[in-house]
C-alpha cells in the first residue's frame, strides 16, 4: 500500500518541531524499509537505506515545498539511496542473484526470484506498481519519466515475469524454496 | 498473471518483518551532519539549489562589497558578484513583487511568457539584481524546461567593479539575449525557450 499519512503530521514536521519530525519518521519508517528491501532483496542493505532516507528527511523536511509533495519526494529519496548503496556494493561485492535475496518469514520466495532477474529500470516500476499500488502516472512523477515509458516498461517486465510466475501458484509462507519456483 | 501477482506483492509486504527505527542513530546523525556543514558551504549549496545552469567561479572568506555587479563574457556568460543572495523556491506573484519592490532600481517583471508557465523560483542578488526560474509548459521540454531570467539595474552591468572583497561570484551557462528596458538590463538564459518566445518576452516586456 502507497504511504498513507495524515497531512497534519507532514505539516508539523514541516514546521521543524523535531518532535513532529520524529513522529513522521515512525510513520514512514516501515514504507522505507519495504520498499527498499523489495527493490534490493537485503534486509541488512534496506535498513541503511532506510536510516540514511530518514537521516535526510530529518534534515530537510522543512524545505519541502507542499505537503501534497511530501509522498513523491520520500520515495525519490529512498529509490536514490537504494541505488546508490547497489552501486557501491556492486563495486565491492559481486551479486550473485540467487544468494542475493536473503529469505525471510513470510517473504514469497516466487516474487523475490522473478523480481532479482528484471534489470534495475524494470525492478523500480514493478515494485512501485505492484507493491506499493501506484498508479502509472505516480510512478512517472518519481521517477521523473513519461506515463509512456513507465507503461512501457511494465509490459517488458510482465513478459519476462511470466515464465517466472505460476498463474495458480499458492504464496509461500515460509522461507523455504520450492524446487520447481522457476 | 496480473492480479496473483499483485496478490503475491501484497502478501509479501503484509508478511515482510520490519525491524525497528533506530531513533537515535537518525538523531545523532542528522545533527551532526548539520553541524558539520560549514557557513560557505552552506552558501554554496544554496546558490547550488537554484543555479541549475550556473557554477560558483569564487567564494571569498570575509566581503565588504558595495552591492552587485554584473558582467558579460565574451563567449555570453553571465558573471553575478556580490555580498548576499538569497532564494525562494515556488514562490507565491506576491512573494515576487515583494523581492521587486526591495531592489534599488524600477523592476519590470518579465511578461509575455508562453501561457501554462510558472515561476519555479526567485533569487535576490543585494538590491541590484533578481533572477526569475520559469518552468515553461510543453511535453517537448521535458529535460530542458526551465528559463532563467536575469533582471538587473543597468547602473550594476558592466564596467570596472569598485569593490573591496568580492563575497562570490557565479558564472551563468551562455546566454540567448539580453536587452535594456527602462532602467533594467534583462538578461534570458539557457535555450529552453525559443527565440520566437523571447522575441514575444522582450516585445510584452518593452510595450
Amino acid at each position: 500500500m502507497a504511504i498513507p499519512l495524515p497531512a497534519e503530521l507532514v505539516e508539523a514536521a514541516r514546521a521543524g518541531d523535531c518532535g513532529d519530525i520524529e513522529r513522521l519518521l515512525q510513520a514512514v519508517w516501515p514504507d522505507a524499509y519495504r520498499l527498499a528491501n523489495a527493490i534490493l532483496g537485503d534486509r541488512q542493505a534496506a535498513e541503511d537505506v532506510a536510516q540514511e532516507a530518514c537521516i535526510i528527511l530529518y534534515r530537510t523536511i522543512s524545505s519541502l515545498r507542499s505537503v501534497a509533495a511530501f509522498r513523491v519526494w520520500f520515495y525519490r529519496i529512498v529509490l536514490r539511496e537504494a541505488t546508490q548503496i547497489k552501486q557501491r556494493r556492486s563495486r565491492t561485492e559481486p551479486e550473485t542473484r540467487a544468494d542475493a535475496y536473503v529469505q525471510d518469514v513470510g517473504l514469497t520466495v516466487d516474487v523475490m526470484r522473478a523480481l532479482s532477474t528484471l534489470p534495475d529500470h524494470l525492478r523500480e516500476v514493478v515494485v512501485l506498481r505492484y507493491f506499493e499500488e501506484l498508479s502509472s502516472r505516480e510512478i512517472a512523477s518519481i521517477l521523473r519519466i513519461p506515463d509512456g515509458t513507465v507503461r512501457f516498461r511494465l509490459m517488458i517486465a510482465k513478459r519476462r515475469l511470466r515464465p517466472l510466475l505460476h498463474d495458480e501458484a499458492p504464496v509461500h509462507q515460509t522461507g523455504e524454496a520450492r524446487t520447481n519456483a522457476i | 498473471m496480473q492480479s496473483d501477482f499483485l496478490s503475491a506483492c501484497r502478501n509479501m509486504r503484509e508478511r515482510m518483518e520490519v525491524p525497528p527505527i533506530p531513533m537515535e542513530a537518525i538523531r545523532s546523525d542528522a545533527q551532526r551532519r548539520n553541524a558539520a556543514v560549514p557557513q560557505r558551504s552552506k552558501r554554496r549549496a544554496l546558490i547550488a539549489t537554484f543555479a541549475a545552469s550556473m557554477s560558483l567561479v569564487a567564494v571569498a572568506a570575509a566581503a565588504v562589497w558595495s552591492g552587485t555587479h554584473i558582467t558579460y563574457t565574451k563567449s555570453g556568460s553571465v558573471n553575478i558578484s556580490g555580498t548576499t543572495v538569497s532564494y525562494t523556491k515556488n514562490p507565491t506573484l506576491e512573494q515576487v513583487r515583494a523581492v521587486a519592490r526591495e531592489a534599488n532600481f524600477p523592476v519590470v517583471l518579465p511578461s509575455g511568457l508562453p501561457a501554462g508557465t510558472t515561476v519555479a523560483g526567485v533569487a535576490r542578488f543585494g538590491t541590484g539584481a533578481l533572477l526569475l526560474q520559469y518552468n515553461l509548459p510543453g511535453r517537448w521540454r521535458i529535460s530542458h524546461h526551465l528559463l532563467q531570467m536575469l533582471i538587473a539595474n543597468r547602473d550594476n552591468v558592466g564596467g570596472a567593479a569598485t569593490r573591496e572583497h568580492l563575497r562570490y561570484t557565479i558564472q551563468s551557462g551562455p546566454s540567448q539575449a539580453h536587452w535594456t528596458v527602462g532602467h533594467e538590463e534583462v538578461t534570458a538564459m539557457g535555450y529552453a525557450a525559443t527565440r520566437q518566445e523571447i522575441a514575444n518576452i522582450k516585445r510584452a516586456m518593452s510595450r
